[in-house]
Parts: C-alpha cells; structure tokens; sequence
C-alpha cells in the first residue's frame, strides 16, 4: 500500500508498537549450523546465476531454420483459419524457413509498440491505417520500395489504400484488405411502411425526412427507429467529410475539426436522435454496436462496413436486406472512410527479404481473390474490382465503390488519440451535456496537444 | 592504531559487500529511476525515438487535461468516502473487539483475510456479484420486499452505470482494506495501559464516556497513522480499476494511476505520464512525510 | 449486570453479521465454482452447489493452454522472489544493524527515503531502464527490481538490534569472521523475523499485479493474476469457470495465512501495512 519501488510491501513502523517479533526468536536456542562460510558464498552465486539461465528467456529452442515470425490480430476463427492456410502453403515453397503465427490478443498495438521498443517485433505484422502514420514516421518501419522495385506485381493496389501506407515518398506497408461504409437498409421494413428503398444517390434530408417517415415508438416492445447510431468519431466522421470538414490543417500541425462545417455535420448528425427521435443508440434498444441494433430489426437503416454482411451472415440468415453507397453532402460531395490494414516489416527484422516473400505470397493476386470468395474482406488488389464475384454479391459492389473517393482512417503521426478523444465530443453532444461547437473545441484544443511532437 | 584500522576497513568492507544486493538494487531501480523519470517528465518520449526536450508543457498541459481533472476528482471522492468508511468502520470493530469477548482470534481472522487475498481475484469476484444476475442484485431484491424499502433498486448493472460504478468498487475497497486497519487498531488499543481505564472505572464514567475522553484522544496518533496509510491507497487505486472497468463508463471510474498508465503503455506517452506520476509523487510524499513528522517514527540512529 | 449481558449479545450479533459479510463473497464464490457453468448466475442463487461438480477445475486446465504455466510461473517469480528478499534484505540488515562503515548513515536514511516513493513514480522510467536492458517480457524484469526491498531491511534491521551483542563478541573474540558470524550465529537466530519476511515477500510476489503487467507481456509469461484477468477477458461470460480458476490463486495463500496468521497479524500491527 505504502509506496516502494517495485510495488512490494513496505512499511512504515507503528508508533505504539515495539517489534513483536522481538523476544520471540531469542527463546530458542542458538543452534549453530556447521555449514561453512563457502555455502553461503555458494548460494549467492547459484542464485545470482539463476537469474541468468532459469526461465527467463521465452521461446524456448531454436532449430537451424531461420525463423519468421508473423503476428496479427483474430477477428474470427475463420478469418484465421484462412491466413493459417496461406501461411501453410508459404512454408511449404520455402522449406528453409520455419514460419511461426503469433497471434495478438488484447490491446493490439500497445503490444506492437512494446516489442517495436524492445526490438522483438515479429518479422511481418498487421499495421492498422489508424496508427500507421505514426509508426512510420517514427521511423521504425522498413521502406519497401526496394523490394517493390523488383515486382512490378506489387503496385497494383487500389491507390486510397497504398496512400495509408505511404509516408515521404516511401511504402511501408501492403494493404491486405479493406472496407468502407456503406448504408444497410431493411427490406421489410421499407415494404412495410411503404417507402421505395434507398440509393446511392441520397442526400441527407432525404436521409433524414426516411427515418422520420420510418421510425415508429409507439409499441414500447417493438420499438423501431429509422436508423441506429453510434457514439464515435468514425460513424459520424464520414458527414464531416461530405460536408467539406477538414481534418487537420494543411500542415498536419493542428486539428481543425471545430470549423463550422464540422459543427454542421456533427448538429445533423445529433439531431437524428436529439431532435427528430428517429435514431437510436445501440444500448437503448438492447444492441452492442449499431449493426447489432439494426440486425436485430430495430433500425430500418445504418451505416456500417462489410463487417456487418459477415455478422447478419452468421447471426441473422434470415434478415433481408440492401446495401447501398451513403449519402451525398449538402453540396453533393461525396465522401467516405476507408478502413484498412496492411502488412509491414519492421526495421530490425532479421529477415526482411523472407518478411517480404511472405507479404508478397500474403498479398498475391491468387490469395486476395481467395480471401474475395470466401466472402471475408475486400481485397486491396485493384485487378480485382472488376471481379465475377461483385456480380453475384451486389451488396459488396457498395462497399468497393466507397474506395474510389474515401479516405484513409488515418490522421497524421499524432493522430492516434483522434478517435478517443473525438468520440467523448460526439457522446457529450448525444447526452446533451454540450452542445456541438463546444464539444468540438474542447475536443480540438485536447487533440493539439498530441499533435505536438 | 594501524591494526584498529584495518580491523575498521576489514568491517566496511563486509558491510558493503553485504549490502551490495540491495544497494545495486536501490541506485538503479529506485534513485536512478526516479531521477530518470523526473527527467523524462519534461521530455517527449515515445520508446521508439529518443526524448525530445519540451520544457514545462507536459505539466501545463496536464493542468489543464480534462481526463487528469476527471481523474483527480475521482480519485478525490473515491478517498473520502473509503477513508472515511474504513476507519470508521475498522474502528467500530476494534473497540468492539477489544472488549473481553470470546472467540476474538476468529473473528480478527475473518475480518483480516480479505486483505489477503489477490486484488485481482477479489475484483473478479466483486464483478460477479455486481453483474446483473449477480449476488448483489438478488440480495437487494429481497431487501426490496420489507416494507418502506420499495424504492431499492435491484435490476442495476452497477458496473456499468456511471452512477454507482465507482461506488461499487469503493464498497470493494472497503470490504478489502478494512481488516487490515481493524488489526492496527486492535494494536493500539492494547497498548492503551489498563491503569487509565481503572481510573476511569473508579470514578464511574459511563463507557461511552470513557471512550470519547479517553480512548479517542489515546487513540489519536493511530487514527492519523490509518487515515493517512488510506489515503495513500487510495490514491493508488489501480489493479481494480483495470480488471473490472478501464475507467469507464464514461470514466466515471477513471482514476489517477489508472490515466498515468494508461498514458504510459497504451498512448505511450511517457513523459506526459511521468509529469503526471511526478505530481501524484508529489502529494504521497507530501502525505508521508508528514505522517512521519507527527509520529515521529524513524529508528533511532 | 442484564444489561451488561444483553449488551454483550448486541456486540456478538453485530461482529458475527460483519463477518458473515466478510466472508461471503469468498464462500459464494467458492459455492458458484462448484456449479455447472450454466448455474453460476442463476435466479434465486443457491448457496449449496446442486448438483455439486468440480468440472470448473477440470476445465480450467484444459480450456486454456496457458493455465498450467501461469501457476508454476507464479510459483517460481513467488520462490525466487522469497529466498533473494531473505538473503538480501538479511544481509543488509546485518550491516545496517551491526556494523559501523562510512556512509551507513546517510544510506539508512536514503532506505527510509525509498520508502516514500510510490511505486507509480517510477514505474514509467523502471519499464525504460527494463527496455534499455532488454529485460520486458522477461522474467528478470519481475525479480530484479523486487530483489531486496526498503520494508524487508527494515524488519530485519530492527530484528538484528534485539538480540545481544555478546553472542557474536565472544565467536569474534574467537576469531570468526563476520561473514561467519552472521551466517552461523546470527541467521539462526532471526528465523522468526525471517518467517516473517517470507511470509510477506511471497504474498507480494503471488498477489502481484501492475509490475508484472507492464513488464509481461505475452500470455505464457503470465502470472496467475495476469492470467486470471486475461482469462476472464477470454471466457467473460463463464463465471464459474473464472471464479473456479480464482481459487487456484486464493487458496494456497489463505491457506497461508491461516497457518501463519500470528505472523501476519504482528507484522501488519507493527509495520502498519500487508
């Protein structure tokens, strides 16, 4: 409790007390042990010595092999059961290579931090958008431009997504995959109150005015609102951007997103729930994230990414429904996000010619369209928007096409407290607590600091 | 004189060869260290790139933090109520105690063993209970069926309501720590003289009596000693924090060591934690010392 | 006099009702961990496990790969972490308690100091320093720091001082050396303050918490507390399997404590804290 350096117990003495343990040992008698003076030595030395080759090293054994390490995150068993499989066939065209999947479960990039810092990272690792811009102005990535020069193959990514990954001029990651928002739309619920379905061409009134039109409270049991929201930068972020919100100034040295623009976005986007009452929260209505809410029929529309196709899959076979691109801005600007995640090398890899054999097997053309059919994510590969499978799979088609003008998740090195602290100002406005210009600037004024170096 | 000094250099060097171990351990990871991170309270520092110099902005900036305001609140409601409860609460049961009633060493026992325990897996637990089908929820449920008790609520998820998340984990702590204040002042107690009370006994004082003019003011160093040792754990309040909420829901359980860490080793923002380590540094020390200076407690040498 | 008596009852009901609360948490839990999983949060809740099982135990090594090894890594980091506080904290205790040498004034007092440092004051820069050396996620990071502690030298120092003099005048007239001396004569005789010591030193090491998270960081180096937090992060919804997994960590240190309360409960008076 009381303060000591390695958190051990400490003490201070008690006033009143004499030591108890006093007088208590001096009842038995001295009983002289023979063991000599060179024992003792001895103990110390087996102990200091234990430290030195007991347990402390993880990993155990080495074989001859040279070992490349690959970590990631899970998102689902069979997601990983897919990477294991390539991982698998890699390792069988590279026999002098022992190729080990460390997954990361918990707070995934604190970790990779750490063990960026401590100089173990994994040969090759997953590197959100979010968060790449910082690691690779750090500095602690590999460029790949070498390598890239030698495979031609390796350039014929979508460009949003080779954007997220490029810094100064350098590559320091291939995007494995990627995803957008798109709007999620219940059929039922569209039939049932009569409204056509929506497009891709929406505005946002027209937005709004449909969710006015399908929201219906009035049964307590079977509440049912025009759209489900979340309180978090990234659903709302996408409104900012169509209404010509900037992120952060041109230079990259301070966040502007308490502009008026933004101040608009942020009103409309409260005002869903605040003002018209045809939004709900998830937790309002018994959901965990706003696709749960709306695959649980109590949103007739949400925005989300291709995430949700997977989960409505899995969970709700059932629930029919469309998908189409998300609305326009005021001025019909389009905008949207563009989640993605890419594989990168770390600077002190041992290895980085194998690392990058394995991010070129990882990303190959073959393999993304398998990951494509499998229905798991969208591929980074441009060759493949174009592919069959959009034509059986429309519903992803709206998801691709938010490639084309979204934006990386990403917002500058010091962009990383973005989404927390941007997602305090949008729950403070959705509870009332301030209203949007001030939960914008205090937010702002709070994100400037981490901008600083 | 020429033997008395070696004999003297003979002894200095055994005493420092004895003290080694833990001299290596006391220069690098205590002074060093806190040097070094008093040092890196006016840096920015990442671990992956070398510190940048930045002056007084960590603590300015800090000042004005809104999570470091929320988190000094909280940690500030957090210790007067717990300090406040568990002293009172291991001083009830100390003087009751102290009373000649049988079966005293299994009750100090039984109240002494939470304190024992991991705090990690007493946070489990405590999440189990305070869990919406939980212990807790059940036991207020039939409170909720006495008469005049209608008004208790009993379908809550105490944990993740803003309003009684801290709460609980106070009622936690509390339940934890107040054995062990139990046991100090169980010992101060008993080094009250019986002469004092056989005074009181003769003059026919009534015992409430007793204890207010006599046992209280004898008492006083040691509730100080309690008041302050509490403090400086509550201050520090982390491993539940960090196992049942992460600071949420909407931090209302956000405390200071819980924002330190979490500027640490998850934002990595060493520097701007360290100024933030440096000013709760600051305020146990502060608590320490003074502690020391009014009891007077170091050995003497 | 009745009154006196009934006042006596007052007393008992409250200690007895405070204990009760003490004690249940721990004796539910203990109660849901022998419940199938499905009956860990039941409504009304049992206390008698019905039916009773002890699958939860079972389960919990198998459930998870790392289970086995949290326990002896806990197990070891507790072991090591006794026997260098014994050695060291004796050794220094001996020379603060016996020996004059220069500097011992300044350095007790620099111990003193230590102890005024909360552990969160240098925590950040002890996690740069373990970097530095290349110590994270090792065990050394967990043993080194927590070698020898301002609380241990404390308790042996002031144990040193009580016992007289003239048993190690008259081995040192005899011609032992102090090292002999203390490891023949004094050692011997500390052994309650050294129980003492081990006894607080391992419930340190086993009830452990933030150090070992910073600096540990992949699940198979895990302590059990580690462990236990991360595995409930994995099986949130399995109560009785978490609370069963729980009492891996619980009970040998209750069990402890039953064993050796005297100890616990003389070190916690004198010292003023666990």
């Amino acid at each position: 409790m009381v303060p000591e350096g390695n958190g051990a117990k400490t003490g201070a003495n008690h006033p009143h007390l004499t030591s108890p343990l006093k007088g208590e040992g001096l009842s038995s008698h001295p009983h002289l042990t023979s063991m000599p003076l060179c024992l003792f030595l001895a103990v110390v030395v087996v102990f200091s010595l234990s430290f030195f080759s007991i347990g402390c090293k993880p990993g155990g054994a080495r074989s001859s092999d040279t070992v490349l390490r690959i970590s990631g995150w899970t998102s689902s068993p069979a997601e990983e059961t897919l990477l294991m499989e390539c991982i698998k066939e890699f390792a069988e065209k590279h026999p002098n290579l022992d190729v080990r999947y460390e997954p990361i479960t918990g707070d995934y990039f604190p970790k990779i931090v750490i063990q960026l810092a401590s100089g173990t990272a994994p040969d090759v690792f997953y590197l959100d958008s979010k968060v790449a811009q910082y690691l690779m102005a750090k500095g602690v990535l590999l460029p790949m431009d070498p390598f890239l020069k030698g495979s031609p193959e390796m350039a014929e990514f979508i460009p949003s997504l080779e954007r997220a990954f490029s810094w100064n001029g350098l590559v320091y990651g291939i995007p494995k995959d990627f995803n957008t928002y798109a709007l999620y739309y219940n059929k039922r619920i569209f039939d049932e109150a009569g409204i056509p379905y929506p497009n891709g061409t929406w505005s946002w009134e027209q937005l709004r005015e449909t969710a006015k039109g399908l929201t219906d409270t009035r049964d307590r049991r079977r509440l049912r609102y025009g759209l489900s929201l979340a309180e978090d930068l990234p659903h709302w972020l996408p409104f900012a951007l169509q209404n010509r919100a900037r992120i952060l100034n041109p230079e990259g040295t301070a966040c502007v997103l308490n502009s008026s623009q933004a101040v608009e976005a942020l009103t409309f986007y409260g005002d869903l729930k605040l003002k018209d009452q045809s939004a709900c929260l998830p937790s309002e209505v018994g959901g965990n994230w706003p696709g749960d809410a709306f695959a649980k029929g109590y949103s007739a529309m949400v925005l989300e990414g291709a995430w949700l196709e997977l989960y409505v899959k899995k969970s709700f076979p059932s629930l029919s429904y469309g998908v189409c691109e998300i609305p326009k801005g005021p001025k019909g600007d389009r905008a949207n996000l563009v989640f993605t995640v890419a594989y990168v090398i770390p600077k002190k890899s041992k290895h980085p010619r194998d690392a990058w054999d394995l991010i070129r097997h990882l990303t190959s053309l073959d393999i993304q369209k398998k990951i494509l059919h499998s229905g798991m994510a969208l591929p980074s590969r441009s060759a493949l928007q174009k592919d069959p499978y959009f034509l059986e799979h429309p519903t992803s088609m709206a998801h691709m096409a938010g490639a084309s003008y979204g934006q990386p998740y990403q917002f500058g090195p010091g962009g990383r407290k973005m989404d927390d602290i941007m997602g305090a100002a949008v729950q403070e406005v959705f509870l009332s607590v301030k209203s949007p210009q001030q939960a914008l600037d205090d937010a702002v004024s709070q994100i400037n600091r981490w901008l600083l170096p | 004189m020429k033997k008395f000094s070696k004999a003297r250099l003979e002894e200095a060097l055994t005493a420092y060869l004895l003290l080694s171990p833990y001299l290596g351990v006391l220069v690098v990871f205590t002074f060093f260290s806190i040097i070094y991170a008093f040092y890196l309270s006016f840096h920015s520092y990442d671990l992956l790139s070398a510190p940048i110099h930045v002056g007084l902005r960590n603590y300015r900036t800090l000042l004005w933090d809104p999570d470091f305001r929320m988190a000094i609140k909280n940690t500030c409601i957090y210790t007067v109520w717990v300090v406040g409860l568990q002293t009172a609460l291991a001083l009830l049961i100390a003087v009751i105690l102290d009373q000649k009633l049988k079966g005293k060493p299994f009750f100090r026992a039984a109240f002494y063993f939470p304190s024992v325990t991991c705090s990690v897996v007493i946070s489990l637990i405590f999440m189990w209970m305070f869990s919406k089908l939980g212990m807790i929820n059940y036991v207020l449920s039939l409170v909720k069926e006495a008469p005049l008790l209608g008004w208790v609520p009993d379908d809550l998820d105490w944990l993740r309501d803003k309003r009684f998340a801290l709460q609980s984990i106070m009622s936690l702590n509390i339940w934890t720590t107040s054995g062990t204040f139990m046991v100090i002042f169980l010992a101060g107690l008993q080094s009250i003289p019986e002469t004092v009370y056989e005074a009181a006994r003769i003059d026919g004082a009534h015992p409430f009596r007793v204890f207010w003019k006599i046992t209280l003011p004898l008492l006083r160093p040691t509730i100080f000693f309690v008041v302050v040792m509490g403090m400086i754990g509550c201050f520090q309040v982390f491993d539940q924090i960090y196992v049942m909420t992460n600071g949420g829901p909407l931090k209302s359980t956000l405390t200071v060591v819980y924002l330190i860490y979490s500027y640490a080793f998850r934002d990595f923002s060493m520097g701007y934690a360290c100024a933030g380590a440096f000013l709760l540094f600051a305020v146990i020390f502060t608590a320490t010392s003074l502690a020391r200076k009014f009891l007077d407690v170091e050995p003497e040498y | 006099m009745k009154k006196n008596q009934a006042l006596k009852y007052l007393l008992y009901l409250v200690l007895i009702s405070i204990a009760l609360l003490t004690m249940a948490p721990f004796l539910v839990s203990v109660s849901a961990s022998l419940k199938p999983a499905e009956k860990a949060l039941e409504w009304p809740p049992n206390l008698i496990p019905s039916p009773f099982t002890l699958d939860n135990y079972a389960k919990v090594w198998q459930v998870s790969p790392f289970f086995p090894k949290w326990l002896v890594n806990s197990v070891f980091l507790a072991i090591v972490h006794v026997i260098c506080q014994l050695l060291f904290c004796s050794m220094a205790g001996y020379a603060f308690a016996r020996l004059s040498f220069p500097g011992k004034k300044l350095l007790f007092l620099a111990t003193l100091g230590s102890m005024m440092i909360p552990a969160q004051a240098t925590m950040i820069s002890n996690y740069a320093i373990a970097n530095s050396l290349g110590w994270v996620n090792t065990f050394y990071a967990v043993i080194v720091p927590g070698a020898a502690g301002a609380f241990g030298i404390f308790l042996m120092t002031q144990f040193f001082k009580g016992i007289p003099r003239e048993l190690e005048e008259a081995a040192h007239i005899d011609g032992c050396s102090r090292l002999l001396i203390f490891w023949r004569i004094i050692l011997p005789l500390a052994t309650p303050a050294l129980g003492a010591l081990a006894i607080f030193s391992f419930q340190g090491s086993w009830n452990g918490f933030m150090w070992p998270l910073i600096v540990l960081n992949t699940p198979e180096n895990f302590t059990l507390p580690l462990g236990l937090n991360y595995f409930r992060s994995e099986y949130a919804t399995d109560w009785a399997l978490v609370l069963a997994g729980s009492m891996f960590n619980s009970v040998p240190i209750i069990l402890i404590f039953l064993f050796f309360q005297r100890y616990f409960i003389k070190g916690i008076a004198t010292t003023g804290l666990k």
